[in-house]
């Protein structure tokens, strides 16, 4: 396909898998409100509606250009992570270090989250922010480690042949704990279900709290955009890609990344919020000893397949 | 022709905000965006190492520059006397020499990579750029350096366990048997 | 033009509403609760979010003055509605929704705001802002109210900064050796020790009654370092006692707050509906049953002091053994919970207010 296409092909699949997942959202707590699930009900376009039509709010003394750049900055971030996902047979950008290329997207949420979080001069936003940093030190390095054991099983960092090198036997099988511990991660850095504490209720709403308007949207449909690329990226990494029978593999790719999609809307309100300082033992303690355990095993296998 | 001049024109771009961005972090006022000024430097930095075909290099550049930058900007804002940058101020001292030496090693080191005479390029360059340069740098060490990346982790490791005011015997008590723990803050997982 | 109307009829079918819940007034913030969840219309953590105000009874004074605040930090479009009655509530969202898809009246309320913004900046009225005391640095947003991009070309912001000094969460009473003036009336911050021995700005803040899942009429005067809280004060605005309700329900109800102030708004969702069918029947033994398997919810609440002793995972079994009418329901000790925040940092501190949240001293009386 033409590079030319592929690129808003991409951000058309962004926007259509974000709008699946928040029509997935609505739908769950309709039923766990026991309402019934009409158009009315699922439509994400009152709320749309809603913040495009509230006028934007500013604070005393704020800094309005880090504030707004890392509004801004989580739909870049996001569509730059897709921009290494595989869609069908091409790809927009065929970097050779894929992986480590979204993992750089994902550092620079690092940045546009706190920038906003100090940007709006608010207390709770600034503890907001500091919290996101919190959680990123606490999750980083396990992603890490989770990201280079696909790498290390397909001795590349090309995403194109990690894909290749699962063949018949995902990723996912043999190492397990790398994908929920990726799955953990990319809800970490969207800001998503039990790591939202950064945007808690508790805080007013955290880095949210004195955004409106169309600055709150571009938050809000950024937290979704980046869920969707890093279900997005775990297919291919973890899945398989479009490998599957009978159906193409645009099909098999998309019904998978549907998949992951929806398990991770599920676990959004299914789960408290998990304090940070409770998780950053969690992760330094627990999971970064998980995933090298983890990228030892699949080192040895890949030993043990070595002709 | 089109791609070097292509290439050209995004080093000339790089280059420029690299070094404008370096040199906002001592006009800009506040501590936040001082920090991230040097962060775009760096990732201008990183762009550059992209445009010579070392992708690893240039994107790792940008991870931990990034990372740094997040985290310095905490320790800028809490250690730094206007943070917001709410007061003019300036980060000046010693004007006329600073800026003497400064900008005379400036030329010195440009001058030399504009007139040294560099070897004319033979051949094409190899696939894997990445791997030469590791290798050239590193060569027959490269067991040697990666045992020194390991050292060195555990060297930060064993810093902060010493500079902690708090030791295992503060958290568990003589005979270590305490639980849970005495912290301020109850941790996840563990003791 | 039609595009504009077809915008705001949709902007109002699903409006966010900030509740105020008033002190006395506990079944109008049940009902209130009720009826969001009926509608399916969200709670506002913050009034930057909220398109309704919502006060559930006639505020007392002291709460006025922070509904007003609330009022001013919501960006237009808004609508306001008061429910004196549980009947009232309805009809009030009703109208309050009526009021926000009125678009003339929005853009006549947006002109009357900027300008009085306006005006207070031309008589260079340094205390123009409504409160200059600590007590309306509440954490919801003592902020500027909205300025809408149209209107932003006309005018100039500098002086609007200079003059309207909000204070943006600084306080001018803490200690004054710095002296430094900083524009839009601020002044640094002064450094105080904290629980971890670091030496972090004194903030001195009022976690204002209007967050969410907080009681009624509670405000939490603190005393920041970092974002540790190293010395707190608990008021009581307009305190007065609610109408007695059976245990089991203030059980349920207590279970609400304290599990939507942990997130888990699906189960807060369950222990109000529960609450909504009178505390017993299929809804209560769900949420129960639920309760007994939410491993990660008792993980995550270990460790952290309940009202009556113990940890909030003791306050969480006391609260589940109340619903099934078994006695041990804890009383709300405010002396306790101001001794009980220091040394915890806000999001903690706001789980243990949280959980000392519905609970009164009338309470330990059946």
């Amino acid at each position: 396909m033409s590079e030319l296409l592929l690129a808003p092909l991409a951000l058309l699949l962004l926007a259509g898998l974000a709008l699946v997942s928040v029509v997935a959202d609505r739908a769950l707590l309709a039923r766990a409100a026991g309402r019934r699930l009409a158009l009315a009900e699922l439509s994400p376009w009152p709320d749309v509606a809603r913040l495009l039509v509230q006028r934007r709010r500013t604070t005393t003394a704020p800094d309005a250009l880090l504030w707004r750049t890392g509004g801004a900055g989580l739909l870049v971030a996001a569509a730059l992570m897709l921009a290494v996902v595989p869609i069908g047979d091409s790809v927009i950008a065929d970097l050779p270090i894929g992986i480590v290329w979204f993992n750089a997207m994902d550092v620079l949420l690092w940045a546009f989250v706190w920038l906003v979080g100090w940007g709006a001069a608010s207390a709770t936003a600034l503890v907001g922010g500091y919290r996101y940093l919190a959680q990123a030190l606490a999750y980083e390095l396990p992603l890490m480690f989770a990201l280079t054991a696909p790498a290390v099983a397909a001795a590349s960092l090309d995403v194109r042949e990690v894909v290749a090198a699962q063949g018949d036997r995902w990723h996912v099988v043999e190492m397990p704990i790398a994908f929920a511990v990726f799955l953990l991660c990319v809800a970490a850095f969207s800001l998503w279900g039990p790591f939202r504490a950064p945007a808690g209720s508790d805080l007013a709403g955290g880095v949210l709290a004195e955004t409106s308007g169309v600055d709150r949207l571009l938050l809000l449909a950024g937290r979704h955009a980046l869920v969707v690329a890093g279900a997005a990226f775990a297919v291919p990494l973890f899945l398989g890609g479009g490998a599957g029978p009978l159906l193409p593999e645009w099909t098999w790719q998309l019904l998978k990344t549907l998949a992951v999609l929806l398990l991770l809307v599920v676990v959004r309100r299914r789960l408290p919020v998990l304090r940070p300082e409770r998780f950053a033992e969690v992760g330094w303690v627990l999971l970064v000893p998980l995933t090298l355990l983890q990228v030892l095993v699949t080192s040895l296998i890949v030993l043990a397949e070595a002709p | 022709m089109n791609e070097d001049v292509v290439t050209t024109v995004v080093f000339v771009l790089l280059a420029l905000v690299a070094v404008g961005f370096g040199f906002l972090v001592f006009r800009v006022d506040s501590m936040a965006r001082a920090t991230f000024a040097l962060a775009v430097s760096f990732v201008a930095v990183g762009g550059i190492l992209l445009l010579l075909d070392l992708d690893y290099l240039g994107v790792v550049v940008v991870v931990m520059m990034v990372m740094e930058m997040a985290i310095m900007a905490v320790f800028m804002i809490a250690y730094m006397m206007n943070p917001a940058g709410l007061m003019p101020m300036s980060m000046y001292h010693d004007k006329p020499r600073a800026m003497s030496i400064a900008v005379g090693t400036f030329v010195v080191l440009a001058g030399g990579a504009l007139l040294v005479d560099w070897p004319e390029r033979q051949g094409a360059p190899p696939d894997d750029v990445t791997e030469q340069v590791g290798l050239g740098i590193m060569g027959s060490h490269m067991l040697v350096m990666m045992g020194i990346g390991a050292v060195i982790l555990s060297t930060i490791v064993s810093a902060l366990v010493l500079a902690s005011a708090r030791s295992r015997y503060d958290r568990l008590g003589d005979d270590l048997k305490a639980r849970p723990a005495r912290d301020p803050i109850r941790g996840g997982v563990g003791p | 033009m039609g595009l504009t109307d077809r915008l705001a009829r949709a902007a109002v079918r699903r409006p966010h509403v900030l509740l105020v819940p008033v002190p006395g007034q506990r079944p109008l913030r049940w009902a209130a609760e009720d009826a969001l969840d009926e509608l399916g219309w969200a709670r506002a953590a913050s009034p930057a979010e909220a398109d309704v105000l919502l006060c559930c009874g006639d505020p007392g004074r002291d709460l006025a003055e922070h509904v007003e605040v609330a009022w001013e930090g919501m960006p237009g479009p808004r609508a306001r509605a008061v429910a004196a009655t549980t009947d009232e509530v309805e009809p009030a969202l009703r109208a309050a929704v009526r009021e926000l898809a009125d678009v003339r009246d929005q853009r006549q309320d947006a002109r009357t705001r900027t300008a009085a913004r306006l005006s207070a900046a031309d008589r260079g009225d340094a205390a123009a802002e409504p409160h200059a005391e600590p007590h309306d640095e509440h954490a919801m947003s003592p902020d500027e109210p909205a300025r809408s991009p149209d209107d932003a070309a006309e005018m100039d912001h500098d002086g609007m900064d200079m003059a309207d000094a909000e204070m943006a969460g600084m306080d001018h009473s803490m200690h004054m050796d710095m002296g430094m003036d900083l524009p839009g009336g601020l002044v640094m911050a002064d450094r105080v020790e904290d629980r971890d021995g670091l030496r972090l700005e004194g903030l001195n803040l009022s976690l204002g009654p209007l967050l969410p899942g907080w009681p009624a009429g509670l405000r939490l005067d603190v005393l920041l370092s970092g974002d540790v809280i190293t010395r707190a004060d608990v008021v009581r605005l307009d305190p007065r006692p609610d109408p007695p309700a059976p245990p089991a329900l203030l059980a349920l109800d207590a279970l609400a707050v304290l599990l939507e102030a942990t997130g888990w708004s699906e189960g807060a969702l369950r222990a109000r509906r529960a609450r909504a069918a009178a505390g017993s029947g299929p809804a209560t033994d769900d949420l129960l049953r639920r309760l007994r398997r939410a491993r990660l919810l008792r993980w995550s609440l270990r460790g952290l002091p309940a009202p009556g002793g113990g940890d909030l995972v003791d306050h969480l079994d006391r609260l589940v053994a109340a619903v099934r009418d078994e006695p041990g329901l804890p009383a709300a000790d405010d002396a306790q919970l101001a001794v009980d925040v220091v040394g915890l940092d806000l999001g903690t501190a706001a789980l243990v207010v949280a959980a000392h949240a519905p609970l009164q001293p009338a309470l330990a009386r059946v």
